[in-house]
């Protein structure tokens, strides 16, 4: 009798808890600096979840060490789901590369919610019409084209594709600081080609500043629709998107997760967030939990361990 | 010339909304409590109003951060007069001489002086953006990896060759510098160094805790050493217009200084990376190197102070010179300002002329503005900030540590950080009792990482050749110049030992 109430005693409390989930704001980690596009797209879904469900996300930027650094602040945080990390495909390039010592499995996955695409720049003034032109040109011309990636993370895994397609030809050229910075030296002549996210590209590509060779989505994207895949272009391995995705850390309770995942679910059904996520960060909503987005997780670990492993970036 | 016009026209007309100068004299106000305040940076300033301007009209939330932008780079001056601490990294050396200034009785004079070199230094960075943004910007994009390591080397050679003191004592300092800025993902494999298997070093030691460690710490366990009651003597007179005049009389007798210091403030802003910290040590150090009384400084002449604000302010024209143009941040404020402009929808670079003229010319027109409001508030608040700081110091410097751990906690959320800024707070203060110098130290950690980097990028892009340093003629005639700072420093030094700089 003793036992039975305790238990049923802990069940309501349980409950009662649960179902006060969130009675406080929810810091979510952006591992990267203000104003970027990780920052920028949970900032407009925050704004959503405010509306609908009345929720404070403290978007929290923790920046450094490729996103590792913000990370961590989330694996150890208490798994109550007052903290959550905001992360994309980097956690898969930080593990294999060994900038980090955690990967996916180190956290509760809650949800996918955005897919930004990828695409391939380069100057407008270089022969190439898309990326099949520029690796031939690499193949023909070994050690003549600088093909630009931040070492170790995800564009380095970008470009590890191209350069086996093009038999090593390209120099793999470094750069640091992201995005941006590949632009300025493509732009400044001091780098040729690159993977740059669409967010920070499209801006360059509309002024005529820079031009697409490739988008490097399954897809064509909807803001670039005369730019080919790289799938069209017979480069199946050099699909990458760049998803953005919620974790939390291990061990939190499975009604809390899905009580986290199903705002963000209802509110990625908004049209006026779909279409702020697409003027402001050209992102589209891309929702998927539980088993879906386990599987997917699994995929991209598998393919990240392989190419770190192919191009010798495995410690 | 056309641009020139426009900002007078339609940026103008924008900023005298009522809502929008109000805005303004919020930003440039917020901006100077946050620069004069130890530990609080312009940095932060902006990074906590961006979630303010999510609701308001795109060209309102530009003003608004741009304002903070101003006020912030500027007010650093007052907390390095008054407390002898850099209220940011970029008015370092306007404590060497200000300071001293202010303990002889003169904080008004010297407090003007920051006050009208900071308007100087900011207004004419204003004219130089709007007339010559475009072109700068592009110029700028023929800097390459190596045109920045010969750069950095550059500045590195400049600032180092002219640090007095002793030579021994300089080297340790550089090396502890350099070390320091070791620590971390080594820039181009992302894999540690130096970090002992300690995940909370994997990001490595961030510029702000290491500064308000080094510089304001020490500073403060000095106050409290002290017998004095209070820091800054309560009859420490307020300031007076006169003597903003008088500040504007002796700037203009220094033109040459003053000119000298803004080109070197802006075009260190122009380049992305290098920043206001660096633009005021070297404008510090030509300025003495070129006095003809360079042992001088340090010992509270107007010359000092007037070099280190000038360049600091003309290092916002320059940082936004990249953003505007490009897109492209100049340094950690304009990151996160770019951030800022996102979220509005506003893209900055080429696009934003073609698409949000009108946005554009109304930045500039808030940097213009922002510049004026900055003087006009430093005038009419000198005395609350006097009065503020002249509390007793049993409540001032606890409040001032607070500030300065929330300082350093608040740009990346990590207490780490303020074990960092504790842990070379007790340093800093064993290194000045030792008689120690920590500039050497900061010169070396702020140019350092910028050096390695780019020279390992550079040697990427060369498939590991060493002769574009020398082949590439920017690069080399950066390099040249470097030998020749180098010599001019030495000469120098000699003939005006134990300065600060």
């Amino acid at each position: 009798m003793g036992k039975r109430f305790f238990v049923m005693l802990l069940t309501l409390f349980v409950i009662v808890s649960f179902a006060a989930y969130p009675t406080g704001p929810i810091k979510v980690v952006v591992p990267y600096a203000a104003g970027g596009a990780s920052d920028v797209q949970v900032r407009i879904i925050a704004k959503y979840v405010k509306q609908l469900f009345g929720w404070d996300f403290a978007v929290v930027n923790i920046t450094g060490g490729g996103g590792s650094t913000g990370a961590r602040e989330v694996l150890k945080a208490k798994p109550d789901g007052y903290t959550v990390l905001w992360y994309h495909q980097s956690i898969f390039s930080n593990f294999h590369v060994g900038t980090a010592e955690f990967n996916y499995y180190d956290f509760t996955p809650v949800c996918i919610a955005t897919r930004g695409n990828r695409v391939v720049v380069t100057r407008p003034d270089t022969p190439w019409k898309n990326l099949k032109d520029a690796i031939e040109d690499a193949k023909k011309n070994p050690g003549k084209i600088r093909l630009g990636a931040e070492i170790g993370a995800t564009s380095h895994f970008q470009v590890i594709p191209m350069q086996m397609a093009a038999n090593n030809g390209f120099i793999l050229t470094a750069s640091s600081g992201g995005d941006m910075d590949r632009i300025t030296k493509i732009m400044g002549g001091h780098m040729d080609l690159s993977p740059i996210a669409l967010s920070a590209a499209v801006p360059f590509l509309k002024s005529g500043e820079l031009k697409a060779l490739a988008v490097l989505s399954p897809e064509r994207d909807p803001f670039l629709p005369d730019v080919p895949t790289a799938k069209e272009l017979g480069l199946e391995e050099l699909v990458f998107t760049q998803d953005q995705m919620f974790f939390m850390p291990k061990g939190t309770p499975e009604e809390i997760v899905r009580t986290f995942a199903s705002a963000i679910k209802q509110v990625l059904q908004l049209k006026e967030c779909a279409d702020e996520l697409a003027e402001k960060a050209f992102a589209i909503p891309m929702y998927m939990d539980g088993e879906e987005m386990l599987n997917f997780l699994k995929w991209e670990d598998e393919r990240f361990d392989r190419f770190a492993r192919a191009a010798g970036l495995k410690k | 010339m056309e641009v020139l016009v426009q900002t007078v026209t339609v940026g103008f007309s924008q900023i005298f909304q009522p809502i929008n100068l109000l805005l303004l004299f919020v930003g440039v106000l917020w901006g100077m409590i946050f620069g004069a305040i130890p530990g609080l940076t312009a940095t932060m300033g902006v990074a906590l109003a961006i979630p303010f301007t999510f609701n308001m009209k795109s060209i309102s939330g530009l003003v608004l951060l741009t304002g903070i932008y101003i006020g912030g780079v500027s007010g650093g001056f007052i907390s390095a007069t008054l407390l002898n601490m850099p209220g940011t990294p970029s008015s370092i050396t306007t404590c060497f001489d200000a300071h001293p200034m202010s303990k002889q009785g003169k904080s008004g004079l010297a407090l003007a002086l920051g006050l009208f070199s900071s308007f100087f230094g900011g207004i004419l960075g204003v004219i130089f953006l709007i007339s010559l943004a475009s072109m700068i910007a592009r110029a700028a994009l023929k800097f390459g990896p190596f045109e920045y390591f010969s750069l950095a080397v550059m500045a590195f050679v400049a600032v180092s060759s002219m640090l007095g003191g002793n030579i021994l004592k300089n080297l340790i300092g550089i090396a502890l510098g350099l070390i320091l800025s070791c620590i971390g993902a080594d820039p181009i494999t992302s894999i540690p160094r130096l970090t002992f298997r300690f995940t909370e070093l994997q990001s490595g030691i961030a510029l702000l805790p290491l500064l308000v460690g080094l510089f304001c710490i020490p500073e403060i366990i000095a106050d409290i050493e002290s017998e004095a009651e209070r820091i800054v003597p309560e009859e420490s007179r307020g300031m007076k217009l006169s003597e903003v005049f008088q500040a504007a009389k002796i700037l203009f007798k220094q033109i040459g200084n003053a000119l000298r210091s803004f080109a070197v403030g802006f075009v260190i802003g122009v380049f992305p990376g290098i920043g206001g910290a660096t633009s005021n040590i070297i404008s510090y150090g030509l300025a003495r190197s070129s006095s003809k009384h360079p042992e001088k400084f340090g010992t509270g002449i107007p010359n000092g102070i007037i070099a280190s604000e000038v360049s600091n302010n003309a290092s916002i024209g320059g940082a936004m010179v990249p953003l505007l143009a490009l897109g492209i941040p100049g340094d950690a404020v304009t990151a996160i300002l770019l951030g800022g402009f996102m979220i509005h929808g506003i893209n900055p670079g080429p696009l934003m002329f073609k698409y949000n003229p009108d946005l554009v010319f109304g930045v500039y027109a808030a940097q213009f503005w922002g510049n004026v409001v900055m003087l006009l508030l430093g005038i009419l608040l000198m005395k609350f900030y006097i009065y503020s700081l002249s509390f007793p110091k049993q409540y001032l410097l606890p409040l001032i540590t607070v500030c300065a751990a929330v300082g350093a906690f608040g740009l990346n959320n990590r207490i780490f950080d303020i074990w960092v800024m504790l842990i070379f707070g007790v340093v800093g203060y064993v290194l000045k009792k030792l008689d120690f110098p920590v500039l050497p130290i900061i010169i070396a950690f702020v140019l350092g990482p910028i050096a390695e980097s780019n020279l390992r990028q550079g040697l990427t892009a060369s498939a590991g050749s060493f002769a574009p340093i020398f082949t590439r003629p920017l690069s080399l005639t950066l390099l040249i110049l470097a030998a020749f700072l180098f010599v001019l420093g030495r000469v120098l030094v000699k003939k005006g030992e134990s300065s600060k700089c």
